[in-house]
């Protein structure tokens, strides 16, 4: 069994709010090895951003220490994480807010290289013009010297990739990274994600919202409600048949396979209140009284695992 | 109202005020010598601080301490009717200006720029010359060259409103503009237009109590606090009481108002630093 | 499928310049939205979807073509003469005035269109709410007191209760979560039912206008290059602009076309292509399509596509 690239366990974290503490993460379990890629998916305020910022060592203040371990190449990263900076590799969501307008793009990333990977300034600006090639930007060695709002939004986000890229990373975690692009670009965008992954033998770490990303780019998914894993498994497996009676209501949702535009009853629980027992039990058309008691454990079958005893029960 | 309280300097710029306004409203109560203002008594000139006489009388035998209370009183109502009339004519100058696009809006802001540009001094000793000198020409110059504050104020906040999406949205259920303007624009605005008034009556009172000291505001006998330290000048630097207590009353007034005013403009954009 | 209704609004050859360089941000764009469908209008940004929307709702003025409404030509009438048609914005709790009560705010939009009286405005409003499944009682909050969604529930009764006939949607989901997006989707569906509407839907997410609309136009760069019944524009898409669209399109089953993807980022207003504007980025340009712009040609009865090569290129989706 070869060592994972990324061990997220037990990870909980919590956030002291005005109304009290909220419990963003609770328990989370994840491993990519070496070269896989993970899709998080879930929906608005389910911690996935938590959940990055906690393994990018980022996490807003008001926070609790994390409590639970983040190994990375085999060392907790919850103990100190500057050894591992630039080995992770981070593409934000926003291509627009992400680069400092008043600098030149390549000097930004430049500076990144400067303090993360070895090297003379010479040899970093041959490395990103060559990067800058691998991203299909176009006059590579041009585009060094160009300001920010000299670039498309697309192209924004080929530089943001190829700074993830510049220190030579094992991971490379991406946050939405095409929410604020049309489809074509999108399009673009994600089919240079997988080809960089897949010739770099990088592990990817993805997060989105959107259940057709994740099945163009990640073998494996992890489903995130109120800060739990709901479920986790081969993507194809997970959107083929679901198991969690919340991934199949969503996923019933997708205009894909919507055959009613049913939704989901009631809203995701605020942070500060979630319910006892199985956090979605209040939602879950297949609900019994003993899901509001206690929490469910997390089934590991075969390759799947799921945070439901009922996963097998058909809706009524 | 309960976040400007957990500001404590704000909090004591809001004290400040409000003891000045209670002093201006119960003047005639609470000043030891009430007909001071007017009344001279010779024999009791130039008193040092006393049990009898706190802050020491003046030249003519006032009770300082009387005419400081009752100058306050003054004070306010001249704040008050300049900021209120720079607001009469600079907001709607402002909504107006950033409103429209065009000559119109280009018009009335090079003509608030022109009134900027007047030194305000220099404008109130010019009216002086040509007007009677006197508080009423005073205040006029000072509303004169106030106004453009405001206008500067209320063109910005509207422009920033006019492209928010809840004006688009008035328009596009067919509200009129000036439904929009003063209906939704100016009740959006007023937070800053309540700053501007709020620092404006500090910077008023400051500037009437110097055109008081120049001898081209308030005229004697009036109890004016600038006219007081003016007043002093001849008498210094033995009788220290003299211009230090009105000094004081100035101070802390324009201290109170610039207080509270930067508390509010924290309230109003919390993510602007404290402005000094 | 809908059998064939009367026209509610047409526009015809519509051009719109914007600002001083008179950007035409809208060239020459023809449709017509029947009474009681739901129209989707497809494109990227910068496509001119939203200025298009403008114009018909009469907030941009138009420097040529006509707009018809009901029958009666509208194109100069301005906003005053066009109540019948509503805007719903893409966020449209943003759209709510934040210092004032959700009451008084429902209220305004019925005083402008004429209904004063106090008794009466509550009525509607408490009819209004219940319509959208929200709690009459919330008339007494503002805007920040709401949720997302209740916000967005207000700024669609707010719409309604002016009774319009056309209701233009702006991106009616964007950024929102599956279940929300279905739930809303929902609700727009059961609103159309109770009260008759008309829906133009703009939108980038083919997969909801997939679902919802009857017949659909796409937009590139100014013009429209195909519209048709939603069932064949998908089933057998004309235009390489609509088939790399629907290629984009991330699905459920992972699978990916084969159509190639689109060379390039979209082009500017301010330099727009000679010829078909899409023929810079198109897999399939012959050198007529850089010096000849092609015109709208019929697929089939109500399909129409812009097109110099249609009929060579067997459609794929």
């Amino acid at each position: 069994m070869t060592q994972p690239l990324l061990a997220v366990e037990g990870l909980s974290v919590a956030l002291r709010t005005d109304h009290g503490l909220a419990r963003i993460l609770d328990d989370v379990a994840l491993t990519i090895p070496p070269g896989g890629s993970l899709g998080v998916v879930g929906e608005s305020g389910c911690g996935k951003s938590t959940l990055l910022r906690a393994i990018l060592g980022i996490l807003p203040k008001g926070a609790t220490t994390p409590s639970g371990r983040i190994r990375f190449q085999g060392r907790d990263l919850l103990a100190g994480a500057d050894w591992a900076r630039g080995r992770i590799g981070f593409v934000p969501q926003d291509p627009y807010l992400s680069l400092n307008p008043v600098f030149r793009a390549g000097d930004q990333i430049l500076e990144i290289m400067r303090r993360h990977a070895p090297g003379s300034r010479a040899d970093h600006r041959r490395k990103l013009v060559e990067l800058f090639r691998a991203v299909q930007l176009p006059e590579p060695a041009a585009a060094l010297d160009k300001y920010p709002h000299q670039f498309s939004g697309g192209q924004r986000q080929r530089l943001l990739i190829a700074a993830a890229l510049a220190c030579d990373p094992a991971l490379l975690i991406a946050d939405e990274p095409t929410t604020a692009l049309d489809v074509t670009t999108q399009r673009e965008i994600l089919g240079l994600l997988k080809r960089l992954v897949a010739e770099r033998g990088l592990g990817l770490l993805f997060v989105t919202h959107d259940f057709g990303v994740l099945a163009t780019l990640c073998d494996r998914v992890a489903v995130l409600y109120a800060g739990q894993v709901a479920e986790l498994g081969p993507t194809r497996a997970v959107l083929d048949t679901p198991w969690h009676p919340y991934t199949r209501l969503l996923l019933a949702c997708h205009p894909d396979r919507a055959t009613t535009l049913a939704g989901i009853p009631g809203t995701v629980p605020a942070a500060t209140a979630q319910p006892s027992g199985c956090r979605f039990h209040p939602r879950c058309p297949l609900a019994q009284p003993a899901c509001a008691a206690a929490p469910p454990a997390l089934l590991a079958l075969g390759e799947r695992a799921v945070a439901c005893p009922r996963h097998e029960v058909p809706f009524g | 109202m309960r976040r400007l309280l957990r500001d404590p300097v704000a909090t004591l710029g809001f004290g400040l005020i409000l003891l000045a306004v209670f002093v201006a409203l119960f003047a005639p109560w609470l000043a030891p010598y009430p007909d001071d203002a007017f009344d001279s008594h010779l024999l009791q000139r130039l008193r040092p601080p006393s049990a009898e006489f706190p802050f020491g009388t003046d030249n003519l035998g006032r009770d300082i301490l009387s005419r400081v209370i009752l100058g306050t009183r003054d004070a306010l109502t001249v704040a008050l009717a300049v900021v209120g009339a720079a607001m009469l004519i600079g907001v709607p100058v402002g909504l107006v200006a950033g409103w429209r696009e065009g000559w119109l809006a280009e018009l009335l802001m090079r003509v608030t720029d022109v009134f900027l540009a007047v030194p305000q001094l220099i404008l109130a000793l010019a009216l002086g010359q040509l007007m009677a000198p006197g508080i009423g020409t005073a205040m006029l110059a000072l509303a004169l060259t106030y106004w453009p504050f405001f206008a500067r104020t209320v063109f910005a906040e509207t422009r920033r409103l006019r492209g928010a999406l809840f004006v688009d949205a008035l328009a596009g259920i067919g509200a009129s503009p000036a439904r929009i303007l003063l209906l939704h624009v100016l009740p959006n605005a007023a937070p800053a237009i309540l700053v501007r008034a709020t620092i404006g009556m500090g910077f008023t009172i400051l500037t009437a109590a110097l055109l008081g000291f120049l001898g081209v505001g308030a005229a004697p006998p009036s109890p004016d606090w600038g006219l007081m330290v003016s007043e002093a000048r001849q008498h210094l630097p033995e009788a220290w009481w003299f211009p230090t207590f009105p000094g004081l009353a100035i101070f802390l007034l324009v201290l109170g108002f610039n207080l509270l005013g930067d508390g509010l403009r924290d309230l109003a954009d919390p993510r602007l630093r404290r402005s000094r | 499928m809908r059998c064939r209704l009367a026209e509610l609004l047409t526009a015809q050859d519509l051009v719109v310049e914007l600002g001083r360089d008179r950007l035409r941000a809208v060239d020459g764009v023809s449709l017509s939205i029947a009474a009681g469908e739901t129209f989707g209008l497809v494109g990227e940004s910068g496509c001119g979807k939203t200025t298009l929307a403008r114009a018909l709702l009469g907030l941009q003025g138009v420097a040529a073509g006509r707009i018809t409404l009901a029958g009666a030509t509208v194109t100069a009438t301005g906003r005053a003469g066009r109540a019948a048609v509503q805007y719903v914005h893409q966020d449209p709790g943003a759209a709510l005035d934040p210092w004032w009560r959700i009451g008084a705010t429902l209220a305004e939009g019925l005083t402008i269109h004429g209904v004063t009286d106090r008794a009466e405005q509550q009525a509607r409003i408490a009819d209004m709410l219940a319509a959208v499944g929200l709690d009459p009682a919330l008339g007494a909050r503002f805007p920040h007191e709401l949720s997302g969604g209740q916000q967005r529930r207000i700024g669609i009764a707010r719409i309604l209760l002016l009774r319009p006939r056309l209701v233009i949607l702006d991106e009616p989901t964007a950024g929102l979560d599956l279940s929300v997006q279905a739930a809303v989707l929902r609700l727009l569906a059961a609103l159309r039912d109770r009260f008759g509407l008309t829906y133009l839907l703009i939108s980038h997410d083919l997969g909801v206008v997939r679902r919802v609309c009857d017949r659909i136009a796409v937009m590139y760069l100014g013009r429209i290059v195909e519209t048709g019944a939603a069932a064949s524009l998908f089933a057998a898409p004309r235009h390489p602009y609509t088939r790399a669209l629907l290629a984009a399109a991330p699905h459920l089953d992972g699978r990916e076309s084969a159509a190639p993807p689109l060379s390039g980022d979209p082009p500017s207003l301010r330099a727009i292509p000679g010829g078909c504007r899409f023929h810079p980025r198109c897999p399939i340009a012959i050198p007529v399509c850089a010096t000849t712009a092609p015109a709208a040609e019929n697929v089939t009865a109500g399909h129409q596509v812009a097109c110099h090569r249609w009929q060579e290129e067997s459609p794929h989706a």
